[in-house]
């Protein structure tokens, strides 16, 4: 009996013995287990409290605004920053740079048969954006804004930014879909002053001569509001990249230019003749009045002349009347004649027969060297 | 070993064990608003009576006490309508499309949340009004006074005013301020847009037409205000000639008065003068044996020994 409760003591010391080893294999592997979660928890509340806390802000790109719990304390536009960690302190970064917003007022572009234009189609509201003017008139629009950030504060406080303030505006999802944030205030803005600025301006001055006005009108409209915002935004520059009447009306708009053209050249020859005429007339004037004053001269030159002359022959045709008309008649003759070509002395005897006397007749030959 | 005696050998770990409790205790008792957030504290479904301002604040576990947050920065909202437009009439009759945007932010969250409760109902709510008071103020005015040259008659920016005062009585009560609102679209439906062309197209010619006509007739004007001063000019400068060669001649008839001494040799110097001047080369000249000096082939040799009679 006894061997037996022995053998009994022994197997269950036993059994005691293998219960104990794995128990303490347990404990030590639990033990590791412990040790090296320790070892992990330690390392986070290092790094969370070390690394987490460090933000480096790019100077004349960004700044950051560190809110301690959930107060604002400060703005950082440079350098290395380092506060303790969330929740504690919350580091909200913005872009600070120059940033671009297109907003465009155009038809949309749908397919149609092939190699048909899209004149003539008319305009879906919700698809195509267009402008209506002063005179009622339609026209298609292209606009850039440059912005940017220059009141971070003002922005983080007023503006409604998304999550991640460096991403595009958010969309919403729920009942009433769209984007928010601040570039969709922009956009609303500029298309509220686009809209009213049209609708005061006439098509033509918008489409040529006053294009500078109104882009400024609209740049001025645009500035006030976002003012009056209050939301740490400023407009650096618009650009009004494109402005074009409806693609079926464009035919008819470069005729009025090409009309335009034309009655500038018409006024433009005609200014040239005009020029031209007044030249003319200058050099006639001065002809005709040339004409007559050398007239005048030449008369009373001559006059004088013939009246000196005169009296000199009529010192001597005093005196021998006869001989001096003589003398003069001859003189006269033997001049005259020596000019004339063909000089015929006919006799003025009664008789049947008729004498001519050719006088001082050119020899041929004479002639021939003289037309040689 | 001891109790104390296991505490002081594992002190670290529970050191450890209570820095981890305490920022989960932490965390379950209390919550942050930022600067851009209002918020409404309940108790039991309690709201609070005021709004919980920025910063650390302590609290009750859920569901003793909850937090709802209000973001109160400012929102821009364009409705439903913001893509395609609400189609409406104006005074005179004349069909419109017109979206508008407003920019709100909930300044008192007490009011929203019994009224509201989340932003999403919140602007359902805001959808209706705008749509609503869009109707009723852009029925009242007629289309040339939404789009006109004339500052006077352009009245868009009085709309806008209008819609905003209807607009903030009806979104006060729900703690919403409305600061702004503005036109996202004004369009013409699209059955009226094709007209509108036509319209255009014709105007243009118009247009075309009438500066052609403006160039030709300045044109015109140009050339016959030339030729008349032409005219003109040629015309007082022939009167003007006149006067000189009848000056000079006036001039020259002075010396005539030494001819009265002898008016024939005056007559018969001037044909001898004549005579210079008309006969000149490719002349032919006939003369008779009667003219002088030819007279002398007819003298016989007697008379030649007398001489020429006197």
């Amino acid at each position: 009996m006894d061997k037996l409760s022995t053998t009994t003591d022994s197997r269950e010391q036993q059994q005691d013995s293998l219960y104990d080893a794995g128990l303490k294999s347990l404990v030590k592997s639990l033990q590791i287990v412990f040790i090296f979660l320790v070892i992990i928890i330690i390392g986070m509340l290092l790094r969370f409290l070390t690394l987490e806390g460090y933000f480096h802000v790019k100077k004349s790109q960004e700044a950051v605004i560190v809110l301690r719990f959930g107060k604002y304390v400060n703005t950082f536009d440079k350098g290395w920053h380092w506060f303790l960690p969330y929740p504690v302190h919350q580091f909200i970064r913005f872009k600070t740079n120059r940033q671009i917003l297109k907003v465009n007022f155009l038809p949309v572009r749908r397919p149609g048969p092939p190699g048909q234009p899209q004149q003539g189609r008319p305009l879906v509201p919700g698809q195509d954006y267009y402008l209506i003017t002063g005179g009622a008139n339609i026209i298609h629009t292209e606009w850039v804004i440059n912005y940017k950030i220059i009141d971070p504060k003002a922005y983080f406080e007023n503006t409604s930014w998304p999550k991640n303030p460096m991403d595009a505006d958010e969309i919403e999802k729920g009942d009433i879909p769209g984007t928010r944030g601040p570039q969709t205030m922009l956009r609303a803005f500029l298309h509220d002053a686009v809209i009213k600025v049209t609708g005061s301006m006439k098509v033509d001055a918008i489409l040529t001569q006053q294009k500078l006005v109104y882009k400024n009108k609209v740049l001025d409209v645009l500035s006030k509001n976002l003012k009056k915002m209050n939301c740490g935004i400023e407009i650096i520059d618009l650009d009004l990249n494109n402005v074009a009447p409806p693609v079926s009306t464009r035919g008819a708009f470069t005729a009025v230019t090409n009309a335009g053209t034309a009655a500038s050249a018409l006024i433009d020859k005609a200014k040239e003749y005009k020029v031209r005429e007044e030249n003319t007339v200058q050099t006639k004037v001065a002809q005709i009045n040339a004409d007559a004053t050398v007239y005048k001269t030449v008369v009373v030159s001559q006059s004088k002349a013939d009246s000196v002359y005169f009296d000199s022959i009529y010192k001597e045709y005093k005196k021998n009347p006869d001989t001096v008309l003589m003398a003069l008649y001859n003189n006269t003759l033997s001049e005259v004649l020596d000019k004339i070509d063909q000089k015929y002395i006919i006799g003025g005897s009664k008789s049947k027969q008729e004498v001519r006397i050719k006088i001082n007749p050119e020899l041929i030959k004479e002639k021939n060297q003289d037309l040689n | 070993m001891t109790t104390k005696n296991k505490f002081f050998t594992h002190w670290p770990t529970l050191l450890l064990g209570c820095i981890v409790a305490s920022f989960f205790l932490v965390a379950i008792f209390s919550f942050q608003i930022d600067e851009t957030e209002t918020a409404i504290v309940t108790t039991l479904g309690t709201p609070s009576e005021k709004p919980v301002e920025p910063g650390l604040h302590m609290r009750w576990p859920y569901p003793i006490q909850d937090v709802y947050r209000f973001d109160r920065r400012v929102r821009c909202f364009s409705g439903t309508v913001a893509k395609d437009g609400q189609e409406t009439s104006t005074r005179d009759n004349q069909n419109i499309i017109v979206s508008i945007f407003i920019n709100y932010r909930i300044t008192d969250a007490k009011k929203f949340y019994s009224s509201l409760v989340t932003i999403s109902k919140g602007e359902a709510q805001l959808n209706n009004w705008m749509r609503g008071v869009t109707l009723e103020v852009f029925g009242r005015y007629n289309f040339g006074q939404l789009v006109n040259v004339n500052p006077k008659k352009m009245c868009l920016t009085q709309i806008q005013n209008e819609i905003l005062k209807k607009l903030r009585a009806q979104a006060k009560p729900s703690g919403i301020e409305i600061s702004f609102v503005g036109i996202n679209s004004l369009n013409i439906p699209e059955s009226i847009s094709k007209s509108v062309f036509d319209r255009m197209i014709q105007e243009r010619k118009v247009e075309a037409e009438k500066f052609l006509a403006e160039g030709r007739s300045e044109a015109q004007r140009i050339v016959t205000e030339i030729n008349r001063k032409r005219d003109d000019e040629l015309a007082k400068a022939t009167a003007k000639a006149k006067e000189i060669r009848a000056q000079g001649d006036a001039d020259a008839a002075k010396y005539y008065a030494t001819y009265r001494k002898s008016p024939e040799l005056a007559a018969f110097l001037r044909k001898l003068d004549s005579l210079r001047t008309i006969m000149k080369s490719k002349t032919t000249l006939i003369l008779d044996t009667n003219s002088a000096p030819f007279d002398v082939f007819k003298m016989d040799a007697e008379k030649l020994k007398a001489g020429p009679r006197k």
